[in-house]
């Protein structure tokens, strides 16, 4: 007889076969189990039980149940039985207050990522068995989301929190070249919403951030568990933010800038409004017609890129460097326009 | 909640571990009441008490958990064997105190809900682990204590927003509907009584909030914006088509693409919705040549037009302030 393998039937089963070994009193052999839960009682064969027995050991292990292995007899080894370690299976006492239980459940939707949400999701459900009422207004019309867009994530996740190496194809910042890269991951951060790994990279020998949208391959496992240890040093926020962070204190002095009346008003909050126009804006080159502001060059890391940005609103009239920067972006973006023919 | 896709058997079974504690704890608790603590269906936990019902220690009628719901009153019994729910494995209690973690910043008060449960849960939680993933939330903007609390007390606010794209800085009364968190930005969802219509604003862009003593209820009927693609993806945006060298590479993964072709040069060619022609000029301008415009030709005309004009300023000679350039 064949038996049904059904979610429906394989939920039933998991359960039974959790209460079965909660309520032994002593470990049950495999014969044992197979003639007592329910959802295993006419399979087919040795080997079909064997296998949906595994599988199931399995599941109620990643579900938090502590599924032990214990010799039956002190003085044969290969008689074994199967139990769950009672106390060390359930969670702890803990309690939440209405607020609090509202934030929760707040955070455990926030994950828009199928096993961040299912995770959270699952912690959420089994907090809201021990909890109380939840204060549903005091969070409303709050959704915070987080995303992860980046396929690396899942391998890394792993590979962080088991400590195995990983290589994947890289492609790098500036250039674009694409690279085999192997790392002992050490820590998963996302900083503005964007994830990085850290780690020991093993090709150059030394601590790197690589981030995970330029990862172009799938994330191969390849090291032993537990492989190595993370320093105890290693602080990974200050890390990314050493390599990714924008403001450029090394660049000092102010750039002078001739504005249009009203426009440009991202520079304005960082500048000083040195004169102010006093008519309609004609040309850029006729002082009086725009506003003038001084900027401090350090505060973006690339000032010339915000005043290509803002296209003619803003003229530089001085450094002299930031004049020619600029000039050379306009003549760069307009002369990357051409060519659209032989490219569609 | 409405599920799509079949619960797998694991997910599933975890809940219902969960949910036989909780029964045994309420006993005669309405349906529901429970389904609404539980975040299920009614329809989904009748069918999970049938489940049950189902399931025991040993094969015998007598080993089986006793269910019984026909006064619309869950009662069980004979499920002592679960008198609690299961420990929070390793991925559950990481995933939920990250999502915790980004939530403190919300609150200045270190005693806020968000820090307690935070302190509640490491505690039981296992700590290996929770430490190798880390969120940075940065500060969130100035303007989100008041647009809560306006929100909270269903107040109308009055805003001065400035809008990068068009460069121009805005007024405008706003019934607020909710404060939503995508891809690191704060977005303030509200109906707009300038344009009749809902708005989204980003906080960062906020200039001022002044909370109105006046009603702030947006109409029953006022559509919302969906961001589950990420803010600014919507259909009703023209597509454009951009040449991305490698080293604009980024942008692909910067915005929201509905296209993305690798090209046998290393270059990338992406179709993404132009929510504003300005925006497109900036970025376009910005990337010194690394983007090219390839359709439709009235946008890259729009952009060509705009660097010209922005470079024929540097052709005159400049005066120095003070003195008449006339």
């Amino acid at each position: 007889m064949a038996i049904r393998n059904t979610p429906d039937a394989k939920t039933e089963r998991l359960i039974s076969l959790a209460m079965t070994l909660l309520a032994a009193r002593r470990p049950l052999t495999k014969e044992q189990i197979r003639r007592v839960v329910g959802g295993y009682v006419g399979t087919e064969s040795d080997e079909a039980f064997e296998k949906m027995f595994e599988r199931d050991k399995d599941d109620l292990r990643e579900m938090g149940l502590p599924l032990v292995t214990r010799s039956l007899d002190a003085f044969h080894d290969d008689e074994f039985g199967y139990q769950i370690e009672r106390g060390s299976y359930a969670l702890p006492e803990i309690s939440f207050r209405p607020d609090e239980l509202a934030v929760v459940g707040l955070a455990g939707r926030a994950w828009e990522h199928t096993r961040m949400a299912q995770d959270a999701v699952g912690a959420l459900t089994k907090l809201r068995s021990v909890a109380g009422q939840e204060d549903a207004e005091a969070f409303a019309g709050l959704e915070p989301r987080l995303r992860v867009r980046e396929a690396a994530f899942d391998p890394l996740k792993d590979a962080v929190l088991d400590r195995r190496a990983v290589v994947f194809y890289y492609r790098s910042g500036g250039v674009g070249q694409v690279r085999t890269r192997h790392l002992q991951p050490w820590r998963l951060l996302s900083y503005k919403d964007r994830w990085y790994v850290t780690g020991f990279d093993l090709d150059r020998e030394e601590p790197r951030v690589f981030r995970l949208s330029r990862i172009t391959s799938a994330v191969q496992l390849v090291g032993e568990t537990g492989a190595y240890e993370v320093p105890p040093e290693h602080d990974a926020r200050a890390m990314i933010t050493a390599v990714f962070d924008t403001a450029d204190p090394s660049q000092t002095g102010t750039a002078r800038l001739r504005v249009r009346p009203g426009r440009a008003t991202t520079l304005r909050r960082h500048a000083t409004l040195t004169a102010e126009a006093t008519g309609e804006p004609t040309s850029p080159g006729t002082a009086g017609d725009w506003d003038e502001i001084e900027i401090p060059l350090g505060v973006y890391p690339s000032l010339a890129d915000e005043v290509t940005a803002l296209g003619p609103d803003v003229v530089v009239l001085s450094p002299p460097d930031l004049r020619e920067a600029v000039i050379a972006r306009l003549t760069a973006a307009l002369g990357g326009q051409a060519a659209t023919e032989e490219s569609r | 909640m409405a599920r799509r896709k079949p619960e797998p058997a694991n997910v599933r079974t975890g809940r219902l571990m969960a949910l036989v504690p909780w029964l045994l704890d309420h006993p005669g608790i309405e349906i529901s009441e429970a389904a609404a603590h539980h975040g299920v269906s009614e329809t989904q936990l009748r069918k999970d008490l049938d489940l049950l019902h189902l399931c025991g220690y040993g094969p015998y009628h007598d080993e089986l958990i006793d269910v019984d719901y026909s006064d619309g009153r869950v009662y069980l019994s004979n499920a002592e064997t679960i008198p609690k729910p299961l420990a929070l494995e390793r991925d559950e209690a990481i995933s939920l105190i990250l999502a915790l973690e980004s939530l403190t910043p919300l609150e200045e008060d270190e005693n806020g809900p968000a820090h307690r449960a935070l302190a509640k849960l490491t505690a039981v939680a296992i700590q290996h682990g929770a430490d190798d993933l880390d969120i940075m939330s940065e500060e969130p903007p100035a303007v989100l204590t008041e647009l809560r609390d306006a929100m909270a007390r269903h107040r109308r606010v009055h805003l001065r927003y400035h809008s990068p794209a068009r460069d121009e800085t805005t007024e405008r009364d706003v019934d607020p509907m909710r404060l939503e968190r995508v891809d690191g930005l704060w977005y303030f969802e509200g109906w707009c009584h300038v344009q009749r219509d809902t708005r989204l604003f980003r906080l960062d862009r906020i200039l001022a909030v002044t909370v109105l003593d006046e009603d702030g209820t947006a109409p029953a009927d006022a559509r919302r914006h969906d961001l589950s693609g990420g803010a600014f993806s919507g259909a009703e945006y023209p597509l454009a088509t951009l040449r991305l060298t490698p080293q604009a590479a980024w942008v692909a993964e910067y915005y929201p693409t509905e296209e993305r072709v690798d090209l046998p040069d290393g270059s990338l060619r992406v179709r993404l919705r132009v929510s504003d022609p300005q925006w497109l000029t900036q970025l376009v301008l910005r990337l010194r040549g690394n983007v090219q415009v390839v359709a439709p030709s009235d946008l890259r005309e729009a952009v060509i037009a705009t660097g010209q004009q922005a470079l024929d300023a540097y052709r005159e000679p400049v005066t120095r302030s003070g003195h008449s350039g006339l």
